[in-house]
């Protein structure tokens, strides 16, 4: 059952494409189903690719629909952060995390 | 104000005219030359959106018709055939007539408008029907001038594969709508991939449309399901674009669209938010329209209508997007270069002069007051003040490779004319000269030229039995040479005919039978008013007045004409040109109180003149200059000074049109930086002064014309020998 006091951070680490979509998948959700809030922490990333993207994506909404909080945190490395910016996700590069996800277009419904 | 504008629009449209000549001129040579084409038709596109914004209402619709037949020729559809490219000229030659004329122009400037305009719609339906290439079929109830372009949107969708590339070498922005299928992971497609690599084309816009991704608890995670919108500034061709997407193309959907052409620029701002929205079918064009009716805000319209928060940002970015490469494109064309009036530069050149002059003062008042610190700073000051004249007469110079590509259209009419093949070469078309000297060798250039196709180059048969190729040359070069340029009109015709031009010369009084010339001086004689080699009098070449007019000008210029010919083979008339006419070296002498100024350039030597020579000159002015004979000109009698010569005079040795003259003076002073000034009207017509300068104690010299002056010591030979 879900602690509703509790926060969960979901450590995504190295290179991730589609094989690991599956898995990330149904970790965020199960953070998201636990918890009242979910930190994506993306400092340990070294390469994202479209399917994680879209799923990060899928998160927030989903999170929203939850009625739960989720943020994304970290220092992005400058691949990850290229990835957001020639995606076309975001206008401004960011390293930072925290600040990228006020920039991803459409990410934020409500906050 | 308005007159001011249009005075520039006019300016720079006879300078767009002139490029449009250019490169019809050489499309005729190499007809595939799709940037030719390119270059010819945005030439069209400019004239006609100038003219329309400063009121020239006739031009602007007379070339809005040429343009849209070019626009098929741009497209493939119509081959830049001679024809065409013969009517175009001649719609060029018609575009600068009206623009010398009041708006609306006279009827009948009206008809010849009408007339040229039948003309190329003759021509464009004379060849429908030609096959694939050229031909054209224009819709039912459609005339030409309701042929557009037809824009990407208007073409079956399916076409793209066999659609031509449009622009070629234009920087154009592309709206790029990027559609992948949802299991385009399965194979293997990284779609980011892709997007990196168009971005390497140029300025890239990117933006990601999110709101087809659904919540994580029913997400497919191996489906995309985002699409993009790329907004691309590059040189790259639509097939390029398409070349990314080669390995997806089963699995995509890529909607390419050209939404600006840098170059053919539109002045002032993009598309406004809401024509954005409605031309990508967010929003229709009723409803944008109706908000600005309503004077709501654009913002409150979108929300009011649930568009979605991405679309509006998209068509923000394409808008940032476009005004940014706009505004780049601006700035690089504006610091390149900037136009200034002529008459500013004129003034510049004015005021540095003056500055010229003021600084001999200052030398001279040092040196005459013995004040250290004063010269030395009057040497730097001399120092900066001639760098501050060679920058000033640099900016007035102008690569004479304008002039020349002038003629390479009359030399195109002539031998059409008649009925000759001559090709023009060129050779030195950056060798820059000033200003206002270009402008007054066009004439002369104009006349030898015509005389070399004329009379030098052959007809081809004649040019086929002599043994040479059907087709004649006529080539321009033009190269530095000191404190000149020398220009030279050379041909591979028949070359000078001695002794036509010898008997020719004596049956108008020229010369007399009696008289021995050397080749170079029956050469010369085509330089002599009222002289024509010509059997008959044509169009081309007029009524003889043309070398000798020649002659003129180039004194004028302080220049000298030189000709040589090989039998047979060819023509050479070398000009030799002073580079400037504002400021030149001179070498400063005096005749009692006076001082005058020979342009350095011309002169060769100084000797002196010793009483017992005098004795020896007698009746004829001719000395023996280490064996050479020197005839020579007092220029004390012919300025009339009175008193008597100093015991040693001095003779300033000048080369005058190749032969050695000397004038004789009083005093060399020595080398002078000479600002030209004009005598004014009044002394305009003065034979043998140029010009006057100030010097540095505030008094004026005159500078000599040594070319009239030798001709006048020349004439006075003649006389002598004659009696």
């Amino acid at each position: 059952m879900a602690d509703n006091e509790s926060m969960k951070v979901v450590n995504l680490e190295g290179s991730l494409g589609i094989d690991k979509a599956h898995s990330i998948k149904d970790e965020i959700t199960a953070a998201v189903d636990k918890n009242k809030k979910v930190m994506i922490n993306l400092s340990h990333v070294e390469y994202i690719d479209l399917s994680i993207i879209q799923l990060l994506y899928a998160a927030r909404s989903y999170a929203e629909k939850e009625k739960k909080e989720l943020h994304l945190t970290g220092n992005l490395q400058d691949e990850v952060r290229d990835s957001f910016l020639i995606g076309g996700f975001c206008r401004q590069a960011t390293n930072d995390a925290s600040k990228l996800e006020k920039e991803l277009i459409d990410f934020l419904q409500q906050d | 104000m308005i007159d001011k504008f249009k005075d520039t629009f006019k300016e720079e449209a006879f300078e767009l005219l002139n490029n449009l000549e250019n490169s019809l001129l050489e499309l005729e040579d190499n007809p595939e030359n799709k940037e030719e084409v390119s270059a010819v038709f945005r030439t069209m596109h400019t004239i006609k959106g100038s003219a329309a914004m400063f009121g020239f209402q006739h031009i602007s619709e007379f070339t809005h018709d040429i343009e849209n037949i070019l626009d098929l020729v741009r497209e493939g559809k119509v081959a830049a055939s001679q024809e065409l490219i013969d009517l175009t000229l001649a719609a060029r030659d018609h575009i600068r007539l009206l623009l010398n004329e009041p708006e609306p122009p006279a009827d009948e400037l009206v008809k010849k408008s009408e007339a040229l305009l039948k003309d190329f719609k003759d021509y464009i339906s004379s060849v429908s029907g030609e096959g694939p290439k050229q031909s054209i079929t224009l819709p039912e109830g459609k005339s030409i001038e309701d042929v557009r372009v037809i824009s990407d949107d208007e073409a079956p969708a399916d076409s793209y594969v066999e659609k031509k590339d449009v622009h070629h070498d234009h920087t154009v922005i592309y709206r790029i709508r990027i559609k992948l299928e949802e299991d385009i992971f399965q194979n293997g497609t990284k779609p980011l991939m892709l997007l990196r690599e168009l971005e390497e084309f140029g300025d890239f816009t990117c933006v990601a449309y999110t709101h087809l991704i659904p919540e994580l608890d029913s997400i497919d995670p191996e489906k995309n399901y985002t699409f993009w919108d790329v907004i691309l500034t590059t040189k790259k061709k639509e097939n390029d674009i398409r070349d990314v997407f080669i390995f997806v193309e089963d699995s995509c959907e890529l909607d390419i669209k050209v939404i600006d052409d840098l170059d053919t620029i539109d002045e002032g701002k993009y598309k406004r938010l809401g024509e954005i929205l409605s031309e990508r079918g967010v929003v229709d064009e009723l409803r944008t329209e109706q908000a600005a009716n309503a004077q709501k805000k654009i913002g409150q319209i979108l929300e009011e209508e649930g568009v979605p928060k991405s679309d509006v940002f998209g068509a923000l970015e394409e808008q940032a997007h476009v005004e940014r490469s706009r505004q780049r494109v601006q700035s690089e064309m504006s610091s390149s270069s900037i136009r200034v009036s002529s008459e500013k530069l004129d003034n510049l050149v004015d005021l540095v002069g003056e500055v010229v002059t003021l600084q001999a003062r200052l030398a001279q008042t040092a040196n005459t007051i013995q004040h250290g610190e004063l010269s030395a700073i009057s040497e730097n000051f001399e120092r900066l003040t001639a760098e501050l004249r060679d920058e000033t007469m640099s900016v007035r110079m102008l690569p004479i490779g304008t002039t020349f590509s002038k003629f390479k259209r009359l030399v195109r009419d002539l031998s059409r004319d008649l009925g000759k093949e001559v090709e023009m070469l060129t050779e030195g078309g950056e060798t820059e000269l000033d200003k206002t000297v270009i402008e007054r060798l066009n004439d002369p250039l104009v006349h030898i030229i015509r005389n070399s196709i004329d009379h030098g180059v052959e007809m081809p048969d004649e040019r086929t039995a002599a043994g040479k190729k059907p087709a004649g040359w006529v080539k321009l070069s033009a190269l530095h040479s000191g404190a000149n340029v020398l220009i030279r009109i050379e041909d591979d015709g028949a070359g000078l005919n001695k002794e036509k031009i010898r008997q020719k010369a004596i049956n108008k009084e020229i010369i007399s039978e009696k008289q021995e010339l050397s080749d170079k001086e029956v050469y010369r004689l085509i330089f002599a008013p009222g002289f024509s080699t010509a059997q008959n009098v044509t169009s081309v070449s007029g009524r003889g007045v043309g070398m000798d007019v020649v002659k003129k000008e180039i004194d004028n210029l302080s220049g000298t004409v030189d000709v040589e010919s090989r039998d047979g083979s060819g023509t050479v008339i070398t000009l030799k040109i002073p580079l400037t006419l504002a400021i030149i070296e001179g070498l400063l002498v005096s005749i009692k109180d006076s001082k005058f100024v020979f342009p350095l350039g011309a002169v060769e030597e100084c000797i002196e003149l010793k009483k017992e020579q005098k004795e020896s000159e007698k009746e004829r002015k001719i000395l023996n200059n280490r064996g050479e004979l020197l005839p020579f000109l007092r220029l004390r009698e012919v300025f009339h000074t009175e008193g008597s010569p100093p015991d040693i005079e001095q003779i300033v040795v000048v080369n005058a049109a190749g032969e050695k003259v000397g004038f004789v003076v009083d005093n060399v002073i020595g080398d002078h930086q000479t600002v030209i000034k004009n005598l004014g009207k009044m002394y305009r017509d003065l034979e043998g002064i140029s010009g006057a300068t100030i010097l540095g104690d505030g008094s004026v010299a005159l500078i000599l014309d040594v070319q009239k002056l030798a001709a006048k010591v020349a004439a006075e030979e003649k006389e002598k020998v004659g009696t």
